[in-house]
């Protein structure tokens, strides 16, 4: 017949299943394992779980809300093929930031060099135009902003580190380096960071995040 | 410890910067997607257990369709490979079957080949000039403005290094550069796809000298297998479509053709006026559009021109020709050719059965989208007549009949169901169209027009593993009679690339709507146009005379090239034009013995400076002796016009003689033509070409325009010259220039 579930009859406009999983309470292995072995609802439970975690990623990586909206689902689409692969030797969470990580940077390359989206352009247009209003929204948009200019290593770095929590340990881990380097690379960055800004690092400590130029 | 230490510091660098949560909309969405996924995935394993046992006898399903993936990947690649190497070897796949009509629209072959030494040399001299040795500095310079683009256009302008004003110096030197690259990439061969690659990069560079590099390996990349990385994600991202965009966009600017060389010109109709709905939208947004979203003859052949129409179906148009001094440069002609689709007297419209299969999902709420597909369906509604039928399938998450067919007549109930649409939900297409298509079937009718009918904008690939699946299925269809149309709605219009090849694989339309007043130019003015074909595989040839023509150009219809022996080739698939829809081509043409200046491209131009214009004037009045009868040697050329009636499979031919002395000055050419020409020439500064007289300004446009705006019924010409308005004030603004 015409459709996979649901009577075909009925109209479903309305919002699709409810978020509370009865395996909410469930370990990510558990879910994981359950899921592998074709538990639908066990896969639901662990994307909803870890969904803000990727388009937080996304968006702190790309800077721009429909794009990250973008890549966030094509990484839990891609997690349907991928998950059978995680081996358990590492925890869910590194080896999902691993797997984030790798697509944004897949996506970098790909869009290395390519035009300018009209789309994007627009919707820019559209926050500049809303948030200039105030001044804290203008700063952070110029933070995220300049996040956004690091280098891909760093950005990555800063990510983990700064807005996902991380010890430097645990993001080397994802990164698959040394927490030394994960230091290293958050001292790069921050040098970085305040060129970009415009203002030393010793000047915006007394600031604490008024960055207004 | 030192962590916290560091986390301070960055801290007090990035302030609250917290990344926003999550869109409920987008959540939704990627949760349904990843569901769909999934499902396929289980889906997929369990028919493999007992595909044995399957026997998919009439309904295909979708997981038939994944199981026969690899035959349309094949498929599809050969037809890619057509428009580059394989091109050289061979004229056309063998293996397509002429009678099977499921070829895709734009399945064209380039027109020039060349010798394969040509080729050869275009591949060797690439990697030099794609290292910057021929052209010097270019890259380097567009490298160290812009580092990444996806950087640079995710900060608002004003931050942006983007809008830095060039110095003069700067645009001299980019001016020159560009005439340069374009001289270089009219010797480039095309029917190679370095060759190719090359040209583009070279206009590209052209197009935007202060602007963003592109590299034209990644839309190649994708034009070579746009959707090989789409197995498991069906929802390309915005960037993947922008590069499938290109595909059609981002060939070359047709150079001028030598007559002695080249003297005819064959190319497929192009009825598509989405460029122009997209410019405007970029334009009232604030922005110049970047130049290859602008497909000229979709600018132009947005307008209607009051071309003079047969009377007769089975002649179903006749050409509208003048000849007229090019607007845009000194020394050159225009040949405007127009024609008109024969119009189906109302009492003879077939009747319609239509399906609509409307987007619900989340990302549909916002103004542009569901409310205007709903006002756009109540306006289309009103001008249906009382024996047609329409049906609605919605598809949120699941797939669910809205409005089972009805007629006309009860309007009412129509109107309700309409009313009763709402977002909410996520996007699985895959599951809607075979719901749609079986309501379509229900209601069948061999005489009438069978359309299945998309609105969405853009995300109604979720649920289904593979495009090209999708892709076959409705070709299948297609061959059942039910074709498929594609209504695109909302901002960004990025899935652009996909409607138009379900639309044209469908056999249907595809309109980007972007107001009302688009809505009820598709949907209620042109309906009739949109919904009845009444000649398709429509091939325009031209063959110039070299005795009063040495030169010519066609412009626009970059995408749409035949090779000259296409022309009379029924197996080549061309355009589809519908009852009242008009078309526009124009040539620009160098007449024998005009001396024309400014014209980067113009080979013969080349040693210009090392030669007296005496001397240029003395070559040019010699063309070589060719024994033509007086009455041969008057023509400017030849056009000849090849079409299939809807449901003939032999084409039919039309030719008109161009008289040279037809030309006329443009005043006297009436209003239409005059239009056209400001149409053209506003998209040829739009694209940046550079085939234009570098004094031919916004302003010329304008007074062009405002000169032939007319009666302006529909209020769209206005409406066209506050575009130039804008256009004008934008680049003013230094903003690419």
């Amino acid at each position: 017949m015409a459709d996979g579930e649901g009577p075909p009859t009925s109209t479903s406009l309305s919002k699709p299943g409810p978020t509370d999983w009865r395996q909410s309470d469930w370990p990510d292995d558990k879910l994981i394992s359950a899921a592998v072995n074709g538990d639908r609802d066990a896969f639901g439970c662990l994307i909803d779980r870890h969904y803000d975690r990727i388009y937080r990623l996304a968006y702190g990586w790309m800077g721009q809300r429909e794009a990250a909206e973008d890549a966030a689902q094509d990484v839990v689409v891609k997690l349907v093929n991928a998950l059978p692969k995680f081996g358990g030797q590492s925890k869910f969470t590194t080896w999902l930031h691993r797997l984030v990580l790798n697509h944004l940077h897949d996506i970098a390359r790909k869009n290395k060099r390519r035009r300018i989206d009209p789309g994007v352009v627009f919707e820019d247009l559209q926050i500049a135009a809303n948030e200039m209003a105030t001044d804290d929204a203008l700063a952070s948009r110029r933070a995220l902003a300049a996040v956004n200019d690091l280098p891909e290593k760093l950005r990555d770095a800063v990510l983990l580190v700064h807005w996902e929590g991380m010890t430097h340990e645990a993001a080397g881990q994802v990164l698959g380096c040394k927490g030394g380097t994960v230091s290293w690379r958050l001292n790069e960055a921050k040098t970085k960071l305040s060129e970009l800004l415009g203002e030393p690092i010793e000047k915006r400590d007394s600031a604490r995040g008024k960055s207004k130029p | 410890m030192t962590k916290d230490r560091r986390d301070h510091e960055l801290d007090a660098l990035l302030g609250g910067a917290e990344p926003p949560a999550p869109s409920d909309a987008a959540r939704e969405k990627a949760m349904s997607a990843a569901m769909s996924a999934f499902d396929a995935v289980q889906e997929a394993k369990e028919e493999q257990a007992k595909a044995a046992l399957h026997q998919g006898a009439d309904e295909k399903t979708f997981a038939d369709i994944q199981a026969s993936e690899p035959q349309p990947r094949q498929r599809s690649r050969e037809q890619r490979g057509r428009r580059g190497w394989s091109g050289l070897f061979k004229r056309r796949p063998g293996t397509r079957d002429p009678e099977q009509e499921s070829r895709p629209m734009r399945t064209y072959s380039y027109r020039n080949r060349y010798a394969i030494a040509a080729t050869v040399l275009a591949a060797l001299a690439t990697p030099y000039v794609l290292t910057g040795k021929i052209i010097p500095g270019v890259d380097q310079d567009l490298a160290s403005l812009l580092p990444t683009s996806s950087t640079a256009s995710q900060r608002p302008p004003p931050i942006s290094a983007r809008g830095a004003d060039p110095t003069l110096e700067r645009q001299r030197m980019a001016a020159l550069r560009a005439r340069e690259n374009e001289r270089l990439s009219s010797q480039i061969p095309t029917n190679s796809l370095k060759g190719m690659r090359l040209r583009e990069q070279l206009l590209v560079q052209n197009a935007q000298p202060n602007a963003i590099a592109e590299s034209f390996d990644s839309a190649q990349l994708n034009h070579v297998a746009p959707t090989n990385n789409l197995t498991v994600a069906p929802s390309p991202s915005r960037q993947e479509i922008i590069g499938n965009r290109d595909r059609f966009e981002a060939a070359p600017v047709n150079p001028f053709q030598q007559t002695k060389q080249e003297p005819v010109s064959t190319f497929s109709i192009d009825v598509d006026t989405a460029s122009y709905s997209f410019v405007r939208r970029t334009l009232r947004g604030g922005q110049l559009p970047p130049p290859e979203a602008v497909r000229i003859e979709e600018m132009v052949n947005y307008f209607d021109y009051s071309y003079s129409t047969p009377s007769d179906p089975a002649t179903p148009f006749e050409p509208t020709v003048a000849v007229y001094p090019s607007p845009w440069n000194q020394g050159t002609q225009i040949l405007h050719v127009g024609i008109k689709g024969y119009e189906v007297p109302v009492a003879e419209k077939p009747r319609s059965n239509l399906t609509f299969l409307i987007d619900t999902s989340g990302s549909m709420t916002s103004a542009d989208k569901l409310p205007l597909l709903q006002q756009s369906l109540r306006m289309m509604v009103e001008q249906l007549n009382p024996d047609d039928t329409v049906a609605i399938v919605a598809y949120a998450g699941n797939a669910g009949t809205v409005l089972e067919p009805t007629p006309i007549s009860e309007r009412s109930q129509i109107l309700r169901a309409i009313d009763r649409l709402a977002a909410g939900g996520s996007t699985a297409g895959g599951e809607g169209i075979r719901l749609a298509y079986k309501l379509a079937r229900q209601n069948f009718d061999d005489d009438a027009v069978n359309q299945v009918i998309i609105g969405t904008d853009g995300d109604f690939n979720v649920g289904i593993t593979d495009p090209n699946a999708l892709q076959d299925y409705i070709e299948a269809e297609r061959a059942s009679g039910v074709f498929l149309s594609v209504l695109g709605f909302g901002q960004g219009n990025y899935n652009d690339a996909l409607m138009q090849r379900l639309a044209q694989n469908g056999n249907g339309f595809a309109a980007y709507i972007d107001t009302a007043d688009e809505a009820r130019k598709v949907l209620v003015d042109e309906l009739t146009s949109t919904l009845v074909p009444i000649a398709k595989d429509v091939k325009i040839q031209i063959e110039f005379n070299p005795n009063q023509v040495s030169e010519y150009r066609l412009v626009g219809y970059e995408s749409r090239m035949l090779a000259r022996e296409d022309f009379d080739d029924d197996r080549v698939d061309a355009g589809e034009i519908g009852a009242g829809h008009t078309v526009t081509a124009l040539y620009e043409i160098v007449p024998v013995g005009a001396l024309v200046a400014e014209r980067g491209q113009q080979e013969s131009l080349r040693y210009a400076d090392a030669y007296s214009t005496a001397n240029i004037l003395q070559q040019r009045a010699e063309p070589e002796p060719a024994e033509l009868s007086e009455a041969l040697s008057g023509e400017l050329g030849f056009l000849k016009l090849r079409y299939k009636l809807p449901n003939e499979d032999t084409s039919r031919l039309i030719t008109r003689p161009i008289q040279s002395d037809e030309a006329q000055s443009i005043e006297s050419t009436g209003q239409d033509v005059q239009f056209a020409a400001a149409v053209a020439g506003f998209a040829q500064l739009l694209r940046r070409s550079s085939a234009v007289e570098r004094g031919f300004d916004y302003g010329d446009v304008e007074r062009l325009a405002r000169r032939s705006e007319g009666a302006d019924r529909s209020g769209r010409r206005a409406e066209f010259l506050s575009l130039v308005q804008r256009a004008a004030e934008l680049s003013n603004q230094g903003r690419y220039r």
